[in-house]
């Protein structure tokens, strides 16, 4: 049978100290088992057995105790605000991805009909625009792998975009209330949930202070 | 030197060994440990807080990189970070001119 490494029986101790969001967790216990691999290795280098350089390895670094400890002192203060500001964008995200969809179905089959073509094409372009913009968001709050992938300036740009957008969805939706008296308080929402999504956005690209 | 001595001098030292160029955490710990000769002995571990709390407060950016099969997470200055860098440079270069004139004053 084989014995689980010294390193493996670590990694579990410090993974069941640590009280942080999961995805935090999972990145301080890769940086934590890939530091002590490398340590090892080179100890191993040194002519050490296997055994004992991971034991030398785990006392360089510290007692499972000792660095869950510290980061949680270093960290607690860290983790409330952007989980909170991270749903809220992923809330407004959600209703201005769904909202636009619906808009953009609406213009394809109904507002078609009416006639001002140039109107409903304007209509499906930035609904469209907006949805994708919106899943894109959802993706990047949500993977990692996709927050890897450098979209900081495509979700910048876009975010800021949302601001004309939003306004004149809602100056339009206001306009065409007062003249025929049919107020889509939904489009107004969604004008709202535009210039939210701008914001957290951008907040939450500030928060996580990319280079 | 352990523990409390380099507890307030560190985020100076994490910032200035990543200057030159982004490192990953082993790298970055064994660079810190051989341009202070061995004399910064911090438990490893406790340097990853220090980054992560750096990264949160906009001094440094971190991003994955894999080479060899092995993902390591990169450390590297920001902007803001290099701003803070030369000023506590600055301050650390008067204060400890300000010590050593002090402290020599009474050989």
């Amino acid at each position: 049978m084989n014995r689980p490494s010294l390193i493996g029986a670590y990694m579990a101790e410090l993974r069941r100290r640590l009280k942080f969001r999961t995805s935090r967790v999972e990145r301080i216990l890769l940086e934590a088992e890939n530091h002590l691999d490398e340590s090892a290795r080179a100890l191993e280098s040194e002519g050490l057995p296997r055994e004992v350089a991971e034991r030398e390895a785990l006392v360089r670094f510290g007692t499972p105790e000792e660095v869950a400890a510290r980061f949680e002192s270093e960290l607690q203060d860290t983790e409330e605000i952007p989980m909170l500001l991270k749903l809220a964008t992923t809330v407004t995200a959600g209703v201005t991805t769904l909202v636009s969809t619906v808009v953009v179905f609406h213009s394809m089959f109904f507002d078609i009909q009416e006639g001002e073509p140039l109107w409903v094409a304007q209509k499906i372009l930035a609904g469209s625009a907006v949805a994708a913009l919106g899943a894109l968001t959802l993706a990047w709050l949500w993977s990692d792998s996709m927050r890897e992938s450098r979209l900081e300036t495509m979700l910048r740009a876009g975010a800021l975009g949302l601001f004309p957008v939003g306004l004149l969805t809602i100056s339009t939706t206001v306009q065409l209330g007062r003249q025929t008296g049919d107020w889509e308080m939904y489009m107004i929402a969604a004008g709202a949930a535009m210039l939210a999504q701008g914001a957290l956005t951008l907040w939450r690209l500030h928060t996580l202070k990319t280079a | 030197m352990r523990g409390e001595w380099l507890k307030g001098p560190l985020d100076f030292l994490l910032l200035a060994v990543v200057e030159p160029a982004p490192l990953h955490g082993y790298a970055l710990i064994e660079a810190l440990c051989r341009r202070s000769r061995g004399a910064f002995d911090l438990p490893e571990g406790t340097i990853y807080p220090a980054l992560h709390r750096l990264e949160h407060d906009g001094f440094l950016a971190s991003r994955w990189t894999e080479r060899v099969g092995r993902r390591r997470r990169v450390y590297s200055l920001t902007r803001q970070g290099r701003r803070a860098l030369a000023a506590q440079r600055n301050a650390w270069t008067r204060f400890s001119t300000a010590v050593a004139a002090v402290v020599e004053s009474n050989r």
